[in-house]
Formats: C-alpha cells, sequence, structure tokens
C-alpha cells in the first residue's frame, strides 16, 4: 500500500515539535527541516535558512566562565577584557561548547537524523493524533531542500499509519514538489507576494514557479490552505493583499475564506537573530494593529466566493 | 411557579460573595462550638463517651447563635459568627493554649486573631479543660513518654519522614459518607431505623454495648438536626413576618417551609434535596468537622427532585441556578482553624468539598450527563470561588458538549473542573471487590481520591517523602537536616558496589519508616475509640447501623482503602536512581562516591559543574523511557513495601501519590540530592507532575511520562498541568486539550489530570502585588486556593513549574 521508504536515510532536522496546534488539523508534531534557498528579510527561522548545523550563543546567560575554551578545538573561544568572545569565523559547530556550558547559553541547531530517528519520536504521539484528528507536519526551512529526506518521511509516516501534511515554500520546480505533495494529506502553501518583481526583493527568489506549483497542487486535488505572512513594507497593504486573494478566489477557484490565511507579523524570532550573530537584514517591525487586520479579513470577506449579494 | 427575587447586574450569588468576600480577611475566632461541646461534656459527665458525644452535639445543634444572611436561599451556617472558623478541642486542644501564649490574641499575623483578650482567655479555659480527655492528648498518654519523644525528634527533625506528629491526626476527613440518603430517607427514617436495632438488641458483650450506645448517639444527633432545621424555620417565619419585600417575603416562608419539612422527611422538591443534604453535612461537620469530605455526585443524586420541579412548573432552571449558587456561598463560610505549624503546607481554607459531575450510570454504564450538571457549571461562573472544587468524570462517551462547556470553564483559569478517568479508576475498585454498580458509582474525596459514597469510612493519611528516605540512605541512616543519627544504619554509601546494593539498603531504610508510621496509625485510629468516634458520619456509611460500630472503628463495609500513605517526592526518586543507576554504579562514573556525598553535602557548593551535569540528565516529563521507568518502578515498590503493613481492623494501607500541599513542606527538610537538586526546596508536586522546570518537551510528553506509570493499584494520582490563558481562549485550542484529556485517561490509564491557566507574568506580577490579585484562583496539587492566601513557598515553587504551551 505505502510507498517505499529507506529508514536510514539521513535529513538534517533542527527541531522536533510535539503538541503542535498551529500547523494543520489536530495536534501534530512538526519536523523542522534545515536548508531554505531563500532568504525572507523578515525570516523568523534564521537558524533554518543553512543547511549544516548553526551554533546559538546567548550572551545574556554567559558569565564568562571560561569552560568552552578549553573544549574548542577550533579556539573559537577567547577572552577579550576578561569576557568571552565567540569568533563566528572559526566555529564549526561542532557543539562541543554546549555541553561544558554550565549556564546552557549554547545550543547546537540542527543535527543529523536518520528517517527512523525522527519516526521514533513522532510515533510516540500516535494516540494523540487518532484522538484530535493530527498527524504529522513537515516544515521548514524549506522542506524541498531535502526533498528525497522529506518524501521517505512521509512515506515512513504512512507506514505507521500517521497522516502527514507539509509546510512548503513552492520554490521547487513541480518534478520535486509534486513527488512531496503526493505523499501529503494536506498542504500549507506560502503566497507573499503576487509580483514577482516585490517576491524577488523580498525573498530573493521570483514567484513564477511558486504560482505555478501553487496551480498544480490545486489540480490534484489534495487539501490545501495558502498561507501569506503580513509582512510592513512588503505586502501587508490592501493592494498586495487584494492581489492574493483575487489569485486564489479566480485563479485557483478557491474560496478564499476557507483556503486563505493571513498571519499577522510577530516578533518571535527576534532573539535569534542576535544568539547566532546573523548578518541578513532583520526588520523589527511592529505587529499590524488590529483596526489594519480587520480591514484586511473584511476585504477577503467580501471577496469570498459565497458573498451574498 | 414559585416567586422569587430577580437581580440585575449581578447574580444573586455574586451579590451575597461580594459581602463575604471581604470577610475573609476580617473574620475573627468563633468560640461558639467549643465553648458548647465543652459544656455538654461537663452536664452529661457520667454518660459513655458516645452517648454524651451524641448529647453534646445535639446540643451544638440546638443552641448554636444561628442567622439568615440576606439573599440566601439555602440556610445552616458553619461557624456561629459568618465566616469564622470554629475550634474542635475535642480533637486537640494543647496547642491553642501553645499559640496563644507565642502570639496572644492577636495571633500570628497571617492567621486568625482572637475577638480580644477576652476570647483567648475563654480558648485558654477551654483548652485546659480538654488537657487531658482531647484527642491528640490521649493518643500521647496512650503512646507513652518514649515513643512521643522520638515522634516529636521526627517531626522536628525529619522534617515529615513521616507525618504521624500532626496536630490535626486522624482527622475524620477525606472520604465520602452518603450524605444524600437523608434527601430518601430523612432524619425520621434513621430514627425508625435505630429504634427497630435498639428494639432487638440485647446487650451481652461489650461490642453489645457500644452498639446500643452508638445507636443512643446517633438518635439524639439526628434530634438534634430536626431541631436545628425548625429553628432556622422559625427565624424564617420571624424575619419574613417583617420582610417588605414581597418576592424575597416569599422567598422567607419557603426557607421556613423546607426546613420545617427537612431534614426530617424524604424531599420532595429541589430545594428541600439540597437543603436536606446540606443539614446532613452540617450535621457530620457539627460532630467530626467534614474535614476533606466529598460531596459525592451532586448532579445525579439531585436531578429527580430537580426534574420534577422543572416540569410541574414549580422552579425554573434560573431558580436552580441561584441555589446551586447559594451552596457555593454556603461552603466558602466554611474556615479551618488550622494549627500553626500547618500553614505553610495547607491554606486555611482549603476544604476538598470536591462535587462529582458527568460520569456514568451505576446500573446502565451510559453518560449520566444532565442538565444539572451543566448548572453546576454555570454557577461556578458566577460565584467564582475555590470551594467546592468541580470534578468530571471523564469516559469514552461522555457528552461531547458538556465536555466542551468543562473546558470552558477551565480556560477562565480557576483551575477547575478537575478531570477523572473512569476506565482505570473503576478497574481499581473491581479489583477491590466492589460491585460494578457501586464501582461505576465513584466520587471524590479529598482531591483525587475515588471512593464509592457511603461505602468508607474516614481516614488521615501518613505523609512520606521519598526523597528525603534517599538522603537518609546516603547518608547511612544519619539525618542531614538535624545532623543526628535517627534511621537505621542501612550500609555506608561509599562501600557499596552495586545499584542493586543500593536499592536494597533504601529498601530497608524505608521499610524501616514505613514500619514506624504505620504503628502511629494504628495506634491513634484505635485510641479514637476513646476520644472522637465519628457518629454522625456513620449514619450515611454502610454497614454502621446494621453492624452497630461507627464507620471509622470496624462499621464501614469496606475498610480496605481508608488508611492511606501519600508518598511525596518520587519523581525526584527516579530522576535520582537515574543518576545513580547509570552515572555512579557504572564503569566510568562521572564522579566518585565520595565527590558526590561531598557535594550533596556542601549543596554543590565548589561542585557547581557537577550540579549543572547532573541537572543536564534525563528528567521525569520529558518522556525519555529510561527514567519514566524509574519513576514507575518507584511506585511499584512503594506498593510492595506498604500492601504488605497490616493497617487498623485488619486491612492494608493504600499507596495514594497526590502531594497535598506537603511537596513544599516536605522538601524544605529535604537535602540536597544527586539529580542536581538544591537543598530544602519543594519536592516535585503531584504524582505524575514533572519537577518544576525540568519539562522541556512540551505537553504531549509529560502526559506519555505521566502515562508511563501504572496507576491501577494507586489510590488517586494526581497530575497537575500549566496552560497560558491565551493556549485555551479558542475552541480550537480548548479541542486539543480535550485530545490530550481523551488520550491521557482512554490510552494510557491516566486517572486525573487538572489545568492551571495562567500566564508566569501574571504570576510573578501576583506574587509582587497579592492585594491587587486578591481574586486569583490557583491549582496547587489538588485544590483550588486563593494566591494571596498561599505562602510565598508555593508561590516560587507554581511560578518555576514550566509553562506549557498549546
Amino acid at each position: 500500500m505505502s510507498a517505499p521508504f529507506d529508514p536510514n536515510l539521513v535529513g538534517q532536522v533542527f527541531n522536533i515539535q510535539r503538541y503542535s496546534t498551529k500547523d494543520g488539523p489536530g495536534v501534530r508534531t512538526t519536523v523542522f527541516l534545515k536548508g531554505c534557498p531563500m532568504h525572507c528579510f523578515w525570516c523568523q527561522n534564521p537558524e533554518s535558512q543553512s543547511i549544516k548545523p548553526v551554533l546559538f550563543y546567548k550572551q545574556d546567560s554567559c558569565t564568562s566562565c571560561g569552560r568552552c575554551v578549553g573544549v574548542c578545538k577550533q579556539e573559537a573561544n577567547r577572552f577579550k577584557d576578561g569576557h568571552l568572545v565567540l569568533d563566528r569565523s572559526l566555529c564549526v559547530a561542532c557543539g562541543a561548547c554546549v555541553e561544558a556550558c554550565p549556564n546552557k547559553a549554547r545550543t547546537l541547531e540542527g543535527k543529523p537524523m536518520t528517517v527512523q530517528d525522527v519516526m521514533d519520536v513522532v510515533v510516540r504521539d500516535r494516540r494523540l493524533y487518532k484522538n484530535s484528528g493530527g498527524g504529522m507536519t513537515v516544515s521548514g526551512g524549506a522542506c524541498e531542500m531535502q526533498a528525497n529526506f522529506t518524501v521517505n518521511l512521509l512515506a515512513a509516516a504512512h507506514d505507521e499509519n500517521i497522516r502527514t501534511a507539509v509546510e512548503i515554500e513552492g520554490f521547487y520546480p513541480w518534478s520535486v514538489t509534486g513527488r512531496i505533495v503526493e505523499l501529503c494529506d494536506f498542504v500549507y502553501f506560502d503566497l507573499k507576494n503576487m509580483d514577482s518583481e516585490a517576491h524577488k526583493r523580498g525573498t530573493g527568489a521570483p514567484n513564477e514557479t511558486i504560482l505555478e506549483n501553487a496551480r498544480r497542487i490545486v489540480e490534484t486535488g489534495t487539501p490545501v490552505i495558502f498561507r501569506t505572512p503580513l509582512i510592513p513594507t512588503f505586502n501587508d497593504d490592501r493592494d498586495s493583499i487584494k492581489a492574493i486573494i483575487l489569485f486564489v478566489r479566480d485563479e485557483l477557484g478557491l474560496d478564499p475564506m476557507e483556503h486563505l490565511e493571513l498571519l499577522p507579523y510577530n516578533n518571535l524570532g527576534e532573539n535569534k537573530y542576535d544568539k547566532m550573530d546573523f548578518k541578513g537584514f532583520h526588520p523589527r517591525f511592529a505587529r499590524q494593529s488590529d483596526e489594519h487586520l480587520e480591514d484586511l479579513e473584511t476585504l477577503k470577506r467580501n471577496l469570498s466566493l459565497h458573498q451574498s449579494a | 411557579m414559585l416567586d422569587y427575587k430577580k437581580y440585575e447586574g449581578q447574580t444573586r450569588g455574586e451579590l451575597i460573595w461580594s459581602r463575604l468576600n471581604p470577610l475573609r480577611h476580617t473574620a475573627k475566632m468563633s468560640m461558639a462550638r467549643a465553648q458548647l461541646i465543652t459544656d455538654g461534656y461537663k452536664e452529661y459527665e457520667g454518660y459513655s463517651l458516645y452517648r454524651k458525644r451524641g448529647l453534646s452535639v445535639r446540643k451544638i445543634m440546638r443552641e448554636i447563635p444561628i442567622f439568615i444572611d440576606d439573599d440566601q436561599l439555602l440556610v445552616g451556617d458553619f461557624s456561629a459568627t459568618q465566616m469564622s472558623p470554629e475550634w474542635y478541642p475535642d480533637l486537640a486542644a494543647s496547642w491553642v493554649e501553645d499559640y496563644i501564649d507565642k502570639y496572644g490574641w492577636k495571633g500570628s499575623g497571617t492567621f486568625y486573631e482572637f475577638t480580644g483578650p477576652e476570647q483567648a482567655e475563654q480558648a485558654r479555659a477551654i483548652a485546659q479543660y480538654w488537657h487531658n480527655i482531647g484527642g491528640k492528648e490521649m493518643w500521647i498518654k496512650y503512646m507513652g513518654p518514649e515513643q512521643e519523644e522520638f515522634e516529636a525528634k521526627i517531626g522536628e527533625a525529619g522534617g515529615y519522614l513521616t507525618n504521624t506528629v500532626s496536630e490535626m491526626y486522624a482527622e475524620k476527613a477525606w472520604n465520602v459518607p452518603d450524605c444524600a440518603r437523608m434527601i430518601t430517607t430523612g432524619a425520621r427514617g434513621f430514627i425508625e431505623e435505630i429504634d427497630n436495632k435498639l428494639a432487638n438488641l440485647t446487650v451481652l458483650t461489650d461490642e453489645d454495648y457500644r452498639a446500643h450506645e452508638f445507636y443512643l448517639a446517633l438518635r439524639y444527633e439526628l434530634e438534634g438536626v430536626i431541631d436545628y432545621a425548625h429553628r432556622y424555620a422559625a427565624l424564617a417565619r420571624e424575619k419574613a413576618a417583617v420582610e417588605r419585600d414581597p418576592q424575597r417575603k416569599v422567598e422567607l416562608e419557603e426557607i421556613a417551609r423546607v426546613c420545617d419539612r427537612v431534614p426530617e422527611y424524604p424531599a420532595e422538591t429541589f430545594q428541600e434535596a439540597l437543603q436536606s443534604f446540606f443539614f446532613a453535612v452540617l450535621m457530620v461537620y457539627w460532630d467530626t468537622r467534614t474535614y476533606g469530605m466529598g460531596m459525592g455526585r451532586m448532579d445525579q443524586f439531585l436531578y429527580p427532585t430537580f426534574k420534577k420541579d422543572i416540569e410541574r412548573g414549580y422552579i425554573d432552571e434560573k431558580y436552580a441556578q441561584d441555589l446551586l449558587e447559594c451552596f457555593r456561598c454556603k461552603i466558602m463560610e466554611k474556615r479551618q482553624f488550622w494549627p500553626d505549624v500547618m500553614v505553610p503546607s495547607v491554606s486555611a481554607e482549603s476544604h476538598f468539598h470536591n462535587v462529582v459531575l458527568g460520569g456514568v450510570d451505576p446500573k446502565t454504564g451510559k453518560d449520566a450527563t444532565n442538565r444539572l450538571s451543566y448548572l453546576f457549571l454555570d454557577a461556578a461562573t458566577k460565584v467564582r470561588t475555590p470551594h467546592p472544587t468541580l470534578s468530571v468524570r471523564w469516559h469514552a462517551n461522555i457528552d461531547e458538549k458538556f465536555m466542551d462547556r468543562a473546558l470552558e470553564v477551565v480556560a477562565m483559569g480557576m483551575g477547575f473542573p478537575a478531570f477523572f478517568g473512569d476506565d482505570t479508576t473503576i478497574q481499581y475498585l473491581l479489583e477491590r471487590g466492589y460491585t460494578l454498580e457501586e464501582a461505576r458509582n465513584y466520587a471524590i474525596g479529598g482531591c483525587v481520591l475515588h471512593q464509592v459514597p457511603g461505602k468508607q469510612s474516614s481516614v488521615w493519611p501518613i505523609v512520606q517523602n521519598y526523597g528525603k528516605m534517599l538522603e537518609m540512605t546516603l547518608n547511612n541512616g544519619f539525618n542531614w537536616y538535624s545532623q543526628e543519627q535517627i534511621g537505621p544504619k542501612t550500609g555506608n554509601f561509599l562501600e557499596m558496589k552495586t545499584y542493586d546494593e543500593f536499592i536494597e539498603a533504601y529498601r530497608k531504610q524505608c521499610e524501616y519508616w514505613a514500619q514506624i508510621a504505620a504503628n502511629s496509625n494504628r495506634q491513634c485510629r484505635i485510641e479514637h475509640l476513646e476520644s472522637f468516634p465519628d457518629i454522625a458520619m456513620s449514619c450515611f456509611v454502610d454497614d454502621c447501623i446494621d453492624r452497630g460500630k461507627v464507620c471509622s472503628l470496624g462499621g464501614a463495609a469496606h475498610n480496605d482503602n481508608t488508611q492511606y500513605i501519600v508518598p511525596v517526592g518520587v519523581q525526584d526518586l527516579g530522576n535520582n536512581l537515574y543518576v545513580l543507576k547509570n552515572q555512579i554504579f557504572v564503569d566510568n562514573p562521572i564522579c566518585s562516591k565520595e565527590t558526590l556525598l561531598d557535594a550533596i553535602h556542601k549543596n554543590w557548593e565548589g561542585y557547581e559543574d557537577l550540579q549543572a551535569k547532573m541537572i543536564a540528565m534525563p528528567k521525569f516529563g520529558n518522556d525519555i523511557p529510561e527514567v519514566d521507568e524509574l519513576v514507575n518502578w518507584g511506585y511499584k515498590f512503594i506498593e510492595d513495601i506498604w500492601f504488605k503493613i497490616p493497617s487498623a481492623y485488619g486491612s492494608h494501607f493504600e499507596v495514594a501519590p497526590h502531594s497535598i500541599g506537603f511537596h513544599a513542606g516536605t522538601g524544605a527538610k529535604c537535602s540536597a540530592l544527586p539529580d542536581g537538586r538544591v537543598a530544602w526546596t519543594a519536592m516535585s508536586d503531584g504524582a505524575v507532575s514533572p519537577r518544576q522546570g525540568t519539562d522541556t518537551n512540551g505537553p504531549a510528553a509529560v502526559m506519555c511520562s505521566a502515562g508511563c506509570v501504572d496507576q491501577v493499584d494507586l489510590f488517586g494520582v494526581l497530575f497537575n498541568m500549566r496552560f497560558t490563558p491565551q493556549s485555551l481562549a479558542d475552541k480550537s485550542g480548548r479541542d486539543k486539550l480535550k485530545a490530550l484529556i481523551e488520550t491521557y485517561f482512554h490510552d494510557m490509564g491516566g486517572k486525573h489530570v487538572q489545568f492551571n491557566v495562567m500566564s508566569k507574568k501574571q504570576m510573578i506580577e501576583a506574587k509582587e502585588h497579592p492585594l491587587e490579585h486578591q481574586d486569583l484562583i490557583v491549582r496547587v496539587a489538588g485544590y483550588s486556593a486563593y494566591w494571596a492566601d498561599l505562602s510565598t513557598t508555593i508561590q516560587d515553587e507554581l511560578i518555576a513549574r514550566s509553562e506549557l504551551t498549546i
């Protein structure tokens, strides 16, 4: 019945979050994979962008006790003016200092895991999935970047009778995206901007392939919800949102009320930037006002397929 | 249709409570009961103890001052002065004299004060009368000076190695007498039953003699409660005569009519049924205080009269809810006069009066939820008091909408309803010889003790800290807190070669303290024969009247799970055993035993690195089978020890892990432990909640760990989880919680779970500004309490408990 899979295949995973409640129906376990080909300037998971492990170093928690200095083979930890400094150019994210740190100031984001390793965690909540209608969600990064691992993971979940969902970016051609979607019971798909130029400015990538994938997914009949993260200066104006709503309604033939979620901006990822000395641009916006959000929701409602005359 | 006052802006209960609430902080002691029981004992001196008590309790109900509160629909009071505690010198007296000596009439500041120096002197005189004949005082005499000294030493030094030295020792508590029988039988019915017994009783033996005296005593108390009700009827009539508000006049006349009829005769209306039940509770209260007494399945036993009244149009649902709100206010009027030593662990308002909703029908096994189940929830959303606590019995076919409503109430952040799983609980009861029908009818005594109403006697638990036992084993019986050898020498830790050797020593240490505690428990239980028999309660427990025995002295049909041990810190035990097993008794230990012992003795000072490593070891609550299994092992180990020890009346002790508030009190005298624990801090709370702040994998993992413990043979298994308010604000969030509950009960064999819904920020703020957060209710191991009333230790502990977000 289920597709064959390789339990020993290795992927790069940076988090497995149990009892996820916002990533699909019911209670879910969300598997976050590393690696993303895009570079959205508001990225909430900057640690996910690189496929390699990333060292988080929380300076607030560091007491400069120096225990990390001795264990670092790269000599990336040094004292300067009595304070500990981490030289990122030398760090290879081996994780030796993470274990040595008594203050939990360091964590390693990302580690190699086999399909089986991941499944060992996922199956723990099998009964919760059953009782809530939940399952496993694969997220990223962009899980397409580890498409082979993703496909194997999804097949392994189906083999365990666990329902699957993915959160995908849609940046890869259908030959890749389609293989993933085929194994999903449910898809979350990001629509960030209808204007390809703007899309490229904000994310580093144009949107033609993405929109094409959106059409193809709808054709497969797999249940899908499109999501638009509302980013100030990028897409949270009426025109940008209206374009997305109309795309969903007119080009995809779906009711935006049921198939499009507008996600208010949040700052949850902010401190991650400091922890990894992230050099990329990161804005510090305020969340949209309730009035603004309500205005966009009203817009969506007014353009709904089931809008009564 | 009965006419009644309608309220605008706030409900009847809200109005009543808004008047009572401020009295929580200003009410002073009442000496009414203490004086009346003392006068009664003097007046009836020469009668046998039972009869003397029966007559004295009747005297209390005939003479204690009564009042009827404005807007209240129920009558009967827990005190002669509203919101004041009454004192039971017949249970324990000397401590009050000590209290006055220590603090004067103004009290300790965090506790009740007397009304003035005269009342304090009155209390002193009462205490002196009971100096030799108070329950605790007689028990101490029975023990003899040697044991008394030993027990005092344990109490002081060991800090709940065993809590046999309790000022409230062996109170008549924690069970669920079936007070609802008053509704259907009426006091006259019981009197007739007793008269039949007396007519057929020929006194040939001392047992017959005791039966005879018990019958007379109970008969007096039943007469007393009839008279008590008639006094309220007369007062209500008096008030009605001068009442100007026509609707209130009708209400007062109805109160008078109801009290003329019940509890003397079987109840016919809903109000009569509730009032009759409440009088039954009060009859027990005036006798033996009803601490932790379960109210039973109130939505079930009140339903027939409710249904009838609604169908015939005598009352509407609004009036029924008014009555339930009135009931909540009444229960809140009950205040405890705790001994000073108890304050850090238990709030003065903790009555543990559990009202059970939902569950299954005993005969058919079908869902038993009804309209009243909903109304009880609704009443609690209006009168937002911590008591009485509501509990919902979950089963696979429970009314979904009722669960939705229950979770809405949870989301309001009152700490209840708690949820109980029928599957495993019913298995437990069947295993202990209850019929299927009885087992399906279980209710809750105290916070989590599943009992069949009217089948079990009152109890008093033993508390033991199994983390402290570990400390004693590591130190060869030497108590690190008091720096003296008080336990048996079970072996030098440094010379132990294997983990098994250590476990053997641990077993010996635990067995020793188990025997000490069990011996004490048996003694005080039997000794109550001479001082504090539970006469009124025996009216509502099978087969007391048949056997002619009070329920705690051979009367109860089931004596099995009425003696129990509350093991504290078993989660800590698991965490520590993990370290010992995997890091110490291995080829390449993390450190030498000498180092470990020194680090613990120095409370990790100078050993911070080692402590950090120990803290980083796997901890219970993260779904790590290796450590979770050790907690499971810990409970089996404790069952093994205790199931073998005989309790009074030839039964055994049950193991009931729910920590109450004792995880803080017991932890305060427990040293550092190998898992990185800091000395003198709280132990883990509840039975299967992770150690504060050590669970990092979210609620699903916590639940898997909790579910790893085989709970069938445990007598109530307390499990606290905390969620942020946001996580339960919408139905989608609550649906997920519903799935969590179902999974825990149905798939994992869990017995109990309750939810604290608060943000950490809120709690820190609440600690800093208690006065601004007086309406906050929080869960502390099985009961709700007002935040501001909690000790700072418990506040800190609650803040430290990991915040789980949905």
